[in-house]
């Protein structure tokens, strides 16, 4: 018990030293909370976010080619892939079985593009009480020509007047702004006051959005769509609510209803997409899934599907060439692809970066440690002549090494958090370009406590690796030629 | 009196008859092949130089300027973009039913579809390459009217297959050449997307060549497009003008 209290004794003898070392221990532990964490936030809400918007973790789909040999995409029965996903023991929340075409939805002479997404409306009752409605309801969509559009999308296709000032209007502002400042003898603040009218005359326009949102419900929507066979047609909608949305992105209609006009048989679909009680393992769950099915259906390789969208999955499939109908099983890391790529990308480079930092605190720790027992060395003598084992001065200097790591790796690792709270307190959904990275309108973060706990005892390893040969060293003395040393 | 009024209307009744009965007993599948004939350049090449101007309400009038070749034997047609100078040397290259479009800044080809539209234009890519009224459509109807200061056919053309793009086309044609005036195109559902009138024709080597054409986007009020053909050849061009390549070429 001696030992630690010797060791610590020696740390705080030598305070700048230890601080300077423990700084920089800190710093690389630092940056690998906040980078990491960030990286992990933000895949954490890309995957949360896109999951929702397509409803889905795992996807299931058919292509097949029609009469004229075109490649569509067309899914009638996924009670094998279900059934398989219960034996293979992966719990799921629920299931969605939606066609989607992109579309050019049009509204006097205004268009805008959007994912037109059928649902299965009876089957998927939890899908409308998902989201967030302004005006009307998504009761009462089954079998019927209603369309739920974003109010982004009423924006767009100026149905309501806009929220945001246009660009030449917040010029306008300013300059007019600008001259009554002058006249009022500079007397008062023009950036907060640009920035006070901004938001009223936004908030004005927010209001009138709403008041007017109850007054668009009925309104006739054109729809510019693709059938499966590829042949032009225009389907028509009535408005039957307005919902907001962080990630704009699709409208909603009866999935029988867009069918008819995509000329896809009754009661099939684009792709089964299966929203799982717990995401983690993904990749290893999708290919589980698919091994179950390998002697059902034609399955493409899951080699030739990780980290590709289905769309590139079904363009390469369509090059290579096939007969008959080919099955993909999926999932939402493939979709996300490169997105996700990027991110494990950023976290694996903050690793290597971080270890590059240990390894330059380790050359300093090393030159440290032999400077610290050339200092010692009459101190070494006389524990040594006083009966200390040779053993004990070497784990002296292990512990007094240990110690350095473990306490460096703490404020660092505290600081990493403060900061990475800080950044969440900021609200940045004001950037429509941002949605897919919020989650509630906020940045956050997951930090993994494996990656924690690992990088703490990387920390620690690397320190005492740094302290072996000086401690081996030390430990090797002799006690009389230790005393006589003289500095 | 009212005999004789009787008389010349019953006359005038059986003339109609008579016409429409000659109008529907027509043999449509030869017109459409006549029409195919007169679009369409087996035994030659053709080129000319484009220019496509687009029009949408509360925006400036976009005007494209392109090289245009094409070799209807091989279903092949190549585009250059000469204007606007943001997009000079931008390219089309189709075979078939297959179009790629090069991008000189990042020096890479895209796989593009004929069933897009052409640039922000309401031209289409398949506007520029060759298609068969004879093969792909069935007369479903004909009249007989007058387009301006022509007697014309106006047709119905239904899609025998679901392998064209337009479902349904309604097109007046010329009685005495069978050229088309005027289109209409038509979604699966029936409704108006386009209407492209074709009001001035060139004789080259004997060829009619449709110098003029106006599109109108139906579904979208005020959005039209015309395209203008200049400098026309039907002479042989160079194997060569009919590859990916010849574009990368162009830009070096």
């Amino acid at each position: 018990m001696i030992l630690p209290k010797i060791a610590l004794r020696n740390l705080s003898r030598q305070k700048r030293r230890s601080f300077l070392l423990g700084g920089a221990l800190s710093f690389g532990m630092f940056i690998l909370v906040v980078v990491n964490g960030l990286a992990g936030g933000l895949l954490s809400s890309i995957q949360k976010n896109f999951g929702d918007l397509i409803s889905g973790h795992i996807f299931f789909l058919q292509i097949e080619k029609d009469e004229n040999g075109r490649v569509i995409n067309l899914t009638r029965d996924d009670s094998a892939f279900l059934e398989k996903m219960k034996e293979a023991g992966i719990a799921y929340k629920s299931v969605s079985r939606q066609t989607s075409v992109y579309s050019s939805v049009l509204y006097n002479g205004e268009s805008s593009q959007r994912a037109v997404t059928g649902v299965n409306w009876e089957e998927e009752k939890d899908f409308g009480k998902g989201l967030t409605m302004i005006a009307g309801s998504p009761d009462g969509m089954a079998n019927t020509d209603g369309i739920l559009i974003s109010m982004a999308l009423a924006e767009r296709l100026k149905l309501v007047p806009k929220k945001k000032l246009a660009y030449a209007d917040a010029a306008n502002l300013k300059r007019e702004l600008k001259i009554q400042w002058k006249k009022d003898g500079k007397s008062w603040n023009l950036d907060k006051k640009v920035q006070a009218e901004t938001k009223r005359i936004e908030a004005e326009n927010k209001a009138k959005q709403l008041e007017l949102a109850p007054s668009i419900l009925g309104e006739e929507l054109l729809v510019q769509l693709d059938t499966i066979h590829g042949q032009k047609n225009v389907a028509s909608f009535r408005i039957k609510g307005i919902f907001d949305a962080q990630m704009d992105y699709a409208a909603y209609v009866d999935r029988e209803t867009l069918n008819g006009y995509a000329e896809m048989p009754a009661g099939s679909f684009n792709m089964t997409a299966v929203k799982l009680k717990n995401v983690s393992g993904l990749d290893q769950k999708t290919i589980i899934v698919q091994s179950l099915l390998k002697d059902k259906y034609d399955l493409v390789p899951y080699s030739k599907i990780a980290g590709r969208s289905a769309n590139v999955i079904i363009g390469d499939v369509k090059k290579e060439g096939f007969t008959g109908q080919k099955t993909i099983i999926t999932n939402l890391n493939n979709e996300l692809g490169s997105i996700v790529g990027i991110l494990n990308g950023i976290q694996a480079g903050c690793f290597v970066l971080f270890v590059i930092i240990l390894a330059v605190v380790m050359v300093g720790l090393v030159n440290t440690f032999r400077i610290v027992v050339y200092e010692r060395t009459k101190e070494i003598g006389t524990m040594r002549a006083v009966g200390t084992q040779r053993s004990q001065i070497k784990n002296l200097f292990l512990l007094e090494a240990g110690f350095l790591g473990f306490a460096g790796t703490i404020p660092g690792t505290a600081l990493g958090f403060i900061v990475l709270n800080v950044i969440t307190l900021f609200r940045l959904d004001s950037m429509a370009e941002m949605a897919l990275f919020l989650n509630n309108g906020h940045l956050q973060y997951t930090v993994s406590l494996g990656m924690l706990v690992g990088s703490i005892a990387i920390v620690i390893a690397f320190t005492l690796l740094a302290a072996l040969i000086p401690a081996r060293r030390a430990a090797k003395m002799e006690p009389a030629q230790a005393l006589r040393t003289q500095f | 009196m009212k005999r004789t009024k009787r008389i010349i209307a019953a006359l005038c009744l059986a003339l109609c008859a008579c016409a429409a009965l000659a109008a529907e007993t027509k043999d449509w599948k030869k017109v459409l092949a006549v029409m195919d004939a007169l679009g369409s350049f087996k035994e030659t090449d053709f080129a000319a130089e484009v220019t496509i101007v687009s029009v949408k309400p509360g925006e400036d009038d976009t005007t494209y300027v392109v090289r245009y070749f094409r070799r209807d034997k091989d279903e092949k047609f190549t585009m250059v973009m000469l204007k606007p100078d943001t997009q000079k040397g931008q390219g089309y290259f189709s075979v078939g039913d297959d179009l790629w479009f090069y991008d000189p800044e990042s020096r890479k080809f895209a796989f593009s579809s004929l069933k897009d539209s052409f640039q922000d234009s309401d031209a289409q890519n398949s506007d520029f390459s060759t298609s068969s009224y004879e093969k792909d459509y069935d007369v479903t109807e004909s009249s007989e009217t007058k387009l301006g200061n022509f007697e014309v056919y106006q047709l119905t053309l239904v899609a025998n297959s679901k392998s064209v793009p337009v479902a349904k086309r309604k097109v007046w044609i010329r009685k005495d050449n069978y050229l088309p005036l005027k289109e209409e195109h038509y979604s699966v559902s029936d409704r108006l997307m386009r209407t492209i009138a074709i009001p001035k024709y060139q004789t080259v080597s004997g060829r009619f060549v449709p110098v003029t054409e106006l599109i109108v986007d139906n579904l979208k009020k005020g959005e039209k497009t015309q395209l203008t053909l200049a400098n026309v050849s039907i002479t042989k061009l160079p194997d060569a003008v009919f590859t990916k390549e010849y574009l990368e070429r162009v830009n070096k």
